[in-house]
């Protein structure tokens, strides 16, 4: 194809044309630029758009069924009201699908059925048609994940018992909270419950259990790497060592380490060296004083590299193998944990197989997330917020609600342990919802009237599809149901709708939307370039292209010459673009990094975007440059190619 | 066989004042025939030649070239298949190679153009009747003129045209490359049985072809072999 040969011809750059080389150039360089901006830009915001959209549907599952006002009105639901069988309560969907009978009434001794209660919906035999378990078979046929869930609330009461020195110490924590069923079918929920930290392990550690594998438990899971003391254990000095300490020989026996060997002594106390020989270890004063064995108190915690050396009934006898240094002098040797806090560990949270000996926190094993099993109390996860109002995993308390008996309203009380915290990401309700075993939602919603704190239906059915067609699947499930006849009992709804995150997810839409414009616009001001650029070449080969036409080149193809420059611009400059931003979004912590030093503090606040931006290129958005670039600069490449069309050859030839 | 039927060609131009560049101008080329106009610089003779030539269009009258009438819509065609030009600014693409050059015919035409393809094998042929075989490589603007213009011949036969139109061939040229390239350029065409019009104001180069004819006040006046004209 000629034109395509010449469309090259005249974009690469020749001496004797260097002003068109130049804004041929510039204009590749701003189109690439603004591919760059529009592909990055694009491809954060959709990933933290993904981001969020993860950790709002991680609590919740991504697709929903809700039971609709016919279900509650339903004889199937509202039977157990008049059964003896069922205590005369309302069943969840989960006691309902657990329920032995699906018809518990029974006309013997129950109450006679109210007239205008509607008619049962019986299968063609006459049997009741069990709603809930239909529903579960049906989608357990899908083969896709589901769980029931219920929301309830109730006041929770912590008490952080801590030892004297640490924050919180005897506190008590009131707080009305809303309690969510743990769903362990959820696939997502694993990457929101975030691991113990070593304050964790230290109040866990600390932790009184009847037992006897209990600090195993802790230990195979957690790899304790550094610990504080404030003690140095003797055995740590080697008879080398000589460090500077403080006494005060002739009031006590107490003696003082200094982080630093060229401090001086505080007043009232006199400058000394710590010598070891063998097994006995004295301070020396400069006058010659002397203290035997004395206890070696450190004046700042040190911290020490160890290694788990032998496990004991009490972390306090755990024997260790320690190495660091003091004053610059280095220390090493096995001691035992002591007073010792932990102070860095890798703690394991994700197991490949359910581990034989489960540790004291929540972890996600086989796929599946589990709660442990505390020795008293029900364990439970609480928003990450808690951790700095000083709760720590093991924290003791109770859930306490009201159940209305026969005569009064009586205050009953769950015993429950923090076992994990979780990340509620920008769920509306996040600072206040408790994750619970289902048992403890039953029990309340048993004992008291439901409440919905934000709208969400509080008992329904979480189904979490793996893929990004939400939308495909509702419908799918939607015709499923409608198959089945039961499609009246349920609304299928996805995170799109939610009632907590139907608004943020129309504001990312409408975002999006105006930025695509923005960028639309911003790419049409840049391909503009190209149309100056060309009406300069269209000038410059005006007798080429006459030269073409007498040899018989049509309109179209000349046209087609300057629409193929614009359109071979436009592409180099979308593959530039789009490299420059696979490479910026490999090392956009370099970029994050360098923006924040420019402005003095952090240029995206980890609150809103999490701990690292996304960087992931997004596909649409790729998309979206790959089309309209090319495109755009083509249309700008129509008007001089227009242009060079009706270029009369005649008088074309005739200039000399 | 008629190759060219030109009837009642008109045109005129308005600079500011009318003046009527062709008047009323018949013509019919037979194929394999050589045709020379002749005239005074500014009578027209380029314009005649460039609305013979389908680069330009008439106010009035019709072309039809190998039995088809030229619009707007088949010009290109017409001039692709059919017609070759050769000018006096021998209008090379400067950029481009000696064999770019005589083959871009070939590649609008859409032929293939490759080393192997019958229309390179073609133009070798052609470079070698122009005898610049060894140019084929050289960008067209290190030439001289006298090359630059065989190169022009040899690209006009390219598409082994029927009718080749060759504006002053040897205006722009010394005396000695002139006649070489009027030679050349009829030798050429008896060789390949081309029609030529040729307009030229050098009677040396007239004499050669078959039938000459004067341009004068628009109108085309016959030339007998006696160098009368009526």
């Amino acid at each position: 194809m000629f034109e395509l040969t010449l469309a090259f011809r005249y974009l690469i750059p020749q001496k004797k044309s260097l002003s068109t080389a130049l804004i041929s150039l510039l204009s590749v360089v701003v189109i690439s630029l603004v591919v760059w901006l529009v592909l990055v830009f694009l491809s954060v915001t959709s990933g933290i758009e993904r981001n969020w959209m993860e950790k709002l549907t991680s609590l919740h599952a991504p697709l929903r069924l809700t039971p609709t006002e016919q279900y509650y009105n339903s004889y199937y639901y509202q039977a157990d009201a008049l059964s003896a069988a069922s205590s005369y309560t309302l069943k969840t969907i989960g006691e309902k699908a657990n329920a032995i009978a699906s018809d518990p009434y029974s006309e013997n001794t129950d109450a006679e059925v109210p007239h205008y209660w509607p008619s049962p919906d019986r299968h063609p035999d006459g049997r009741l048609r069990d709603l809930v378990k239909e529903t579960f078979d049906l989608l357990g046929n899908l083969k896709i994940p589901y769980q029931d869930y219920e929301i309830s609330g109730a006041l929770m009461r912590l008490s952080l018992n801590r030892p004297s020195n640490s924050a919180g110490s005897g506190a008590t924590l009131s707080q009305m909270s809303y309690l969510l069923s743990f769903m362990d079918r959820n696939p997502r929920f694993g990457s929101i419950i975030t691991p113990p930290s070593s304050d964790d392990l230290n109040a866990l550690l600390k932790m009184p259990s009847n037992d006897p594998h209990y600090l195993s438990s802790i230990l195979s899971h957690a790899a304790i790497d550094e610990i504080a003391t404030t003690t140095l254990d003797p055995s740590l000095l080697s008879e080398q060592s000589r460090l500077v300490a403080f006494a005060r020989p002739f009031y006590s026996s107490e003696i003082a380490i200094p982080a630093d060997s060229t401090q001086t002594a505080p007043l009232g106390w006199t400058l000394g060296r710590i010598a070891v020989q063998g097994s006995n270890w004295a301070w020396h004063g400069v006058a010659g004083e002397k203290i035997e064995k004395p206890v070696l108190k450190l004046e700042q915690p040190l911290t020490l590299n160890v290694k788990v050396q032998e496990t004991a009934p009490e972390i306090s006898h755990v024997r260790l193998y320690a190495q660091g240094s003091l004053q610059n002098q280095p220390l090493k040797g096995d001691i035992l944990w002591g007073s010792a806090l932990v102070a860095k560990a890798r703690v394991e949270t994700k197991f490949a197989q359910m581990p034989p000996l489960s540790p004291p926190w929540a972890f996600e094993a086989a796929g599946r997330c589990h709660l442990p099993h505390f020795s008293i109390g029900q364990p439970f996860l609480l928003p990450k917020a808690y951790r700095d109002m000083g709760v720590r995993i093991g924290d003791g308390g109770t859930l306490n609600f009201s159940a209305v008996g026969a005569a009064s309203a009586q205050e009953q009380r769950i015993p429950v342990r923090v076992a994990g915290f979780y990340d509620p990401g920008l769920f509306s309700m996040g600072g206040r919802c408790l994750i619970v075993p289902p048992s403890i939602t039953r029990t309340i919603h048993a004992a008291s009237q439901t409440f919905s704190p934000d709208g969400t239906p509080t008992n329904g059915i979480g189904i979490w599809i793996g893929s990004n067609d939400e939308d495909a699947q509702k419908l799918k499930i939607e015709e499923k149901l409608r198959e089945a006849n039961l499609l009246s009992y349920w609304k299928v709804s996805t995170y799109k709708d939610y009632e907590f995150s139907k608004e943020l997810f129309q504001q990312f839409r409408s975002d999006r939307t105006l930025f695509l414009l923005i960028a639309v616009l911003i790419l049409l001001v840049a391909t503009s370039n190209i149309i100056s650029l060309l009406v300069l070449l269209v000038n410059d080969k005006k007798k080429e292209i006459a030269i073409l036409q007498s040899m018989g080149a049509s309109g179209k193809s000349v046209a087609a010459i300057f629409g193929l420059c614009g359109l071979t611009m436009g592409a180099v400059s979308s593959i530039i673009g789009t490299a420059a931003a696979i490479f910026t979004l490999h090392h956009l912590d370099i970029v994050v990094h360098w923006l924040s030093a420019l402005q003095g503090h952090a240029a995206f606040q980890p609150a809103f975007f999490g701990q690292s931006l996304p960087n992931q290129l997004s596909p649409e958005a790729l998309l979206f440059v790959l089309i309209s670039t090319p495109l755009l600069s083509l249309l700008a490449g129509l008007i001089p190619a227009l242009r060079a069309s009706r270029i009369r050859p005649s008088m074309a030839l005739r200039q000399e | 066989m008629t190759i060219l039927h030109a009837e009642n060609l008109r045109k005129s131009f308005f600079d500011p004042k009318r003046i009527d560049v062709i008047a009323n101008i018949s013509l019919q080329v037979r194929a394999g025939e050589s045709i020379a106009i002749c005239g005074r610089s500014g009578e027209g003779k380029t314009t005649l030649l460039h609305i013979l030539g389908l680069l330009e269009e008439p106010d009035a009258g019709s072309i039809v070239i190998a039995g088809q009438i030229a619009n707007r819509g088949n010009a290109y065609l017409l001039r692709q298949q059919h017609i070759g030009f050769i000018f006096q600014s021998f209008n090379l693409l400067e950029d481009f190679s000696v064999i770019d050059n005589i083959l871009m015919p070939a590649h609008i035409n859409r032929q293939r153009v490759d080393s192997k393809s019958p229309a390179y094998h073609m133009a070798l042929e052609h470079l070698q009747s122009v005898d610049l075989l060894d140019r084929l490589e050289q960008k067209a603007k290190l030439l001289s003129g006298g090359e630059r213009q065989r190169v022009a011949i040899a690209r006009a036969l390219c598409n082994n045209p029927s009718l080749i139109f060759a504006d002053e061939p040897s205006g722009n040229l010394d005396r000695a490359n002139a006649v070489r390239i009027g030679e050349l350029l009829m030798q050429c065409v008896q060789k390949k049985k081309k029609s030529l019009i040729l307009a030229t104001h050098d009677p040396a180069l007239a004499a050669l072809c078959d039938r000459r004819f004067m341009l004068q006040d628009g109108a085309l006046l016959c030339y007998t072999t006696h160098g009368k004209v009526f």
